[in-house]
């Protein structure tokens, strides 16, 4: 087979895909996360390069600190990329029935994801770019080579972990090994879920060394600097090389295998369980009248709005990372996009309010009280996702005492937004009009709660 | 003797505890025209799967030509064309382009007569995102049989194919048939696989129930039959 057929199918869509959809979304969708990163700047400055207007001492553990925690959460973002690229591909069932070569249907499908998260580059240079401000020009290129480095080893290491997490899962070797340890998941899915932990515990030993060498290495000290800079590419390179072979004796494997994984789950799914929606164990604890109420929005708000709810984990995410830091204004960092978290993501009560099937309303009796109080407590538990990660950051790096003003502040706030999403839920369709003005005031204010000073 | 087209091994298949197919044995020769049919939940699918690869039995083996599905997944998809039922093809490729890919990775293959054969030819240079369900069968169709593979695999193919194109896929299959092809072709709709197929295959519970050959049927008499075994292995179950 000629070698480029993939890569042909691939230029070929994406050229009918421009000529259709214009630049608009793809150009769109690329710049977004660097605006946002070059946005941020204030923040992350604040936040994250607090140790270049400290004391010269800690210049070179804060570097090595914040390249160190951004190369590992882009490994991380890597290895969820290639699973969604080389083994839960939309392309598998189509290409599993040809007698495709498995090394180069990997080979095509890296090449894509790369192409598809090359805004990373620049989005990286924008979060690095208080060192370059700060008069660390050199700093600031070689921490966005090391960030990049641990890309690339995420990826390619990534791709080859999975195909010998296949290995894994069939071989009656490991058999006893998997039953260990998988918890309730799937025999054959166990390796899946180990494999991204196993590829961040065996690069983080060589991530650590070339993050620990990006201020030596903009001194001018070049050895061993350049040594570990370079380490974590050779290593990608040499994978590289293997992964041909690799995924030509893996590839198929991988789609029998999730087909295992996927029938194993739907053999397991009974009626109710296939109902199942998150937090829906809530409603055990809330009287008959109120329980109705709240599994249908429960039931409602997951299945057509999932995005919002699961963005409050996002946002909390965001938020803990701050509250992680050691720079003094960490807390009110956190409090700022823990508020903006809320209020954004808040909006998906409106939106319910403005999507819910009009038969059920019809159907379904007024409700009144009972009805705005589930809305509200629905609302304000998917909202804790938002709360509860930067509260356990603070309580873990700063103790409970600090940790304590910032769940009660925003707690609040979970409450302030479900009663403002309740008392306009009376508008209808007109309440996401009034709602985002509101939503607006408090993001600002948030943001000049943890603007810098 | 020569090898068999396809061959079922002493074929099991568990999903956890579930039984989807349970000890499937079946030869079929080359250049015959085989219909699978049962019930909804009967196996077809997953028997059908695990020849075109898609899933791994869990005990016994499923060959092609002589070729282990499993051990040899390249070797096997070279002698398989296959159209599962949730066929699916690059919604931003041409018909023509997408052809033109799968005769690619299957080493050549005729697309103009494939698109000629399933009655795409004018509309072989629209993009297939723009194409009807029952037209994405027919490319799925054509794709399967780009580069002649000697052994047909089609999942419920007529479904979603308005009477004409059924009609002229009926035709299509057939005409392959008598160069030598073999096909295996599982439907829900018995008169269908009764016009079309020299054999047809019943699978009740992941069991076959029955193995008759069409033309010993009289009219209506496969459906009696698929509905009295059925009954009976229902019964069979039960006790």
């Amino acid at each position: 087979m000629p070698s480029d057929a993939h890569a042909r199918a691939a230029r070929q869509q994406r050229g009918h895909r421009l000529r259709i959809d214009g630049w608009l979304p793809t150009l769109s969708s690329a710049a977004l996360p660097v605006v946002v990163a070059a946005l941020a700047t204030p923040y992350t400055s604040a936040v994250f390069f607090e140790f270049l207007t400290a004391d010269p001492s800690r210049y070179d553990s804060g570097l090595r600190g914040v390249t160190l925690r951004v190369a590992l959460a882009v490994l991380g973002l890597a290895s969820l990329d290639v699973h969604v690229a080389t083994v839960r591909d939309e392309d598998r069932t189509l290409l599993s029935i040809l007698p495709v070569d498995g090394g180069q249907v990997v080979r095509a499908q890296l090449r894509e994801l790369l192409l598809q998260r090359a805004w990373l580059l620049p989005a990286i240079a924008a979060f690095f770019a208080p060192l370059s401000l700060a008069g660390h020009v050199a700093a600031h290129v070689v921490a966005v080579a090391v960030v990049m480095g641990a890309w690339l080893l995420g990826v390619v290491g990534a791709a080859a972990m999975y195909l010998l997490a296949v290995d894994v899962a069939r071989s009656p070797r490991w058999r006893s090994v998997i039953e260990a340890i998988r918890g309730r998941v799937p025999p054959e899915q166990a390796p899946l879920i180990y494999a991204p932990g196993t590829l961040l515990g065996l690069a983080s030993l060589f991530i650590v060394r070339a993050a620990g060498a990006v201020a030596p290495l903009s001194r001018g000290e070049l050895w061993p600097g350049v040594l570990w800079l370079a380490l974590p590419v050779v290593i990608a390179a040499g994978i590289f090389a293997r992964l041909t072979p690799l995924a030509r004796a893996s590839w198929f494997e991988v789609t029998d295998l999730v087909a295992d994984i996927d029938a194993r789950y739907a053999s397991l799914q009974g009626d109710e369980e296939g109902r199942r929606v998150y937090l829906d164990w809530l409603v055990r604890f809330l009287p008959a009248n109120v329980r109705v109420w709240a599994l249908k929005d429960l039931r409602h708000g997951w299945r057509a709005r999932r995005g919002w709810i699961s963005a409050t984990w996002g946002g909390g995410l965001l938020a803990a990372l701050a509250a992680w830091s050691g720079a003094p204004a960490s807390l009110a960092q956190a409090l700022a996009i823990g508020l903006i978290a809320v209020w954004g993501c808040g909006t998906v009560g409106v939106l319910m309010e403005r999507d819910e099937p009009e038969f059920l309303k019809a159907w379904l009796p007024p409700g009144g009280a009972q009805r705005r109080f589930a809305r509200g407590l629905v609302l304000m538990s998917w909202l804790q996702g938002a709360v509860w990660l930067p509260v356990f950051a603070a309580a873990i790096r700063k103790g409970g005492a600090q940790a304590t003003p910032l769940l009660l502040t925003l707690e609040l706030s979970t409450v302030v937004v479900a009663l403002t999403v309740v008392a306009l839920a009376q508008l209808r369709v007109n309440a996401l009009t009034a709602y985002l003005p509101i939503a607006a005031v408090a993001g600002i204010a948030a943001m000049m709660v943890g603007a810098p000073s | 003797m020569s090898v068999p087209a396809i061959h079922f091994e002493n074929v099991r298949k568990l999903f956890g505890r579930v039984v989807a197919v349970d000890r499937v044995d079946l030869t079929i020769e080359r250049g015959s025209f085989v219909g699978i049919i049962g019930h909804n939940g009967a196996g077809k699918s997953t028997s059908l799967r695990m020849l075109m690869g898609l899933v791994r039995p869990t005990e016994g083996r499923v060959l092609v030509q002589g070729v282990d599905v499993h051990q040899q997944p390249l070797e096997a998809r070279r002698r398989v064309g296959a159209v599962p039922e949730e066929s699916a093809v690059y919604p931003y490729l041409t018909a023509r382009e997408f052809l033109e890919f799968v005769a690619e990775v299957r080493g050549g293959g005729d697309v103009e007569r494939a698109l000629e054969l399933t009655g795409l030819g004018e509309d072989a240079d629209r993009l297939l995102r723009e194409y009807s369900q029952g037209m994405r069968r027919k490319t799925a169709l054509a794709a399967a049989l780009v580069g002649n593979p000697p052994v047909l695999v089609l999942d419920e193919s007529l479904n979603g194919l308005d009477p004409p194109s059924a009609a002229r896929v009926k035709a299509t299959l057939r005409a392959l048939v008598d160069e030598g092809t073999t096909v295996l072709l599982s439907t829900h709709v018995v008169d269908t696989v009764q016009a079309a197929a020299d054999r047809v295959i019943m699978l009740a519970h992941g069991r076959v129930v029955a193995d008759v050959q069409t033309a010993s049927l009289g009219v209506g008499e496969l459906e009696r039959l698929f509905l009295e075994r059925l009954e009976q292995s229902q019964e069979a179950g039960r006790r």
